[in-house]
């Protein structure tokens, strides 16, 4: 009995408007007549939007690399380049302080302890310095 | 006028002559297999433009290794699976399922003339799992052999009677279920 269901069920459930399938058939039969020639503009088209876009994201994704790393390469081998000089390089500014001073025909040793500071010295080395230099 | 008629006047070079008797044969046929994927006659109309397109524009490639209604039925079928796949996605973006959507349609369909059985037989129908809808389709409303749905779908014989089996079987007990009295 259960077999029946579908086989009873088996019959036309839907309608089309009057007419309609002779006018799908007038309809069909213009397709070749509307073929279109595909010039070569349109068949590259989606090869060369799929290029651009390619060179777009590459554009933008090394304009983006480029802000968030800092520093390019050659600038980093300039740094390295520098830092060989640093000996020569004051460590830090000096205290302008330290230059204002005009009368002063000597340093004392308070100001070159002063200078010493401020350049970055340590104050542990410079009590090491102190005992050797026998103070 | 028979397929093998057909291809004859094809390869005598009489393309649009041999496109016209494909059009005259099978528009309709093409129409209900679709109409029964889609469930709406504006989709079908629609989709069936689409069909005949490419129908006209693949004939050069037609090498005769299946039956003529067997490629045109492949060629249907897989545009009216695509088309729902694309109402799957835009059914999706609005928070709503193809089986939901397509009940919709089915309930508001004016060219619906069947009765309250067979419209619970094709929104059961349209709850099935993809595969199971297109076998039990092309089994149940078009009357194809297992050997022919084969042909049009490259699966064996075997499996599309497992589901074909599955899938009668679940409308059954749907059917059934709604149309007991509580």
């Amino acid at each position: 009995m259960e077999k029946d269901i579908l086989d009873k069920l088996k019959k036309p459930s839907f309608s089309t408007p009057e007419g309609y399938f002779d006018k799908l058939k007038a309809h069909l039969e213009e397709i070749p007549g509307k073929e279109v020639e595909v010039s070569t503009w349109q068949k590259s088209r989606p090869y060369l939007v799929m290029a651009a876009c390619f060179l777009l994201s590459l554009i933008v994704g090394t304009g983006i690399l480029k802000m968030t790393t800092g520093q390019s390469v050659s600038d980093a081998d300039q740094f390295y380049y520098d830092l060989g000089f640093a000996d020569l390089i004051p460590v830090t500014y000096a205290d302008p302080s330290l230059y204002e001073n005009e009368g002063a025909a000597e340093l004392s040793s308070e100001d070159i302890e002063d200078y010493l500071i401020a350049t970055g010295v340590s104050v542990n080395r410079l009590a090491y310095s102190e005992t050797l230099n026998g103070k | 006028m028979d397929d093998k008629e057909i291809l004859e006047i094809y390869g005598s070079g009489q393309r649009e002559a041999a496109f016209n008797q494909i059009v005259a044969k099978y528009s309709e046929k093409l129409y209900w297999l679709v109409r029964h994927f889609l469930c709406s006659h504006e989709d079908t109309d629609d989709l069936l433009q689409e069909i005949f397109v490419k129908v006209w524009q693949s004939l050069p490639s037609f090498r005769g290794e299946s039956k003529l209604y067997t490629w045109l039925y492949a060629i249907a079928t897989n545009q009216a699976l695509n088309f729902l796949h694309k109402q799957k996605i835009r059914a999706a973006l609005n928070f709503k399922s193809l089986s939901a959507e397509m009940e919709n349609k089915i309930d508001e369909d004016p060219y619906f003339n069947g009765d309250e059985a067979q419209r619970l037989l094709l929104k059961a129908v349209g709850r099935l799992p993809e595969k199971q809808r297109t076998v039990f389709s092309l089994r149940y409303f078009e009357d194809l052999s297992y050997e022919d749905i084969s042909e049009i779908l490259g699966t064996s014989a075997g499996a599309l009677k497992a589901s074909y089996h599955f899938a009668a079987e679940k409308i059954k007990d749907e059917i059934k279920k709604y149309s007991e009295p509580d």
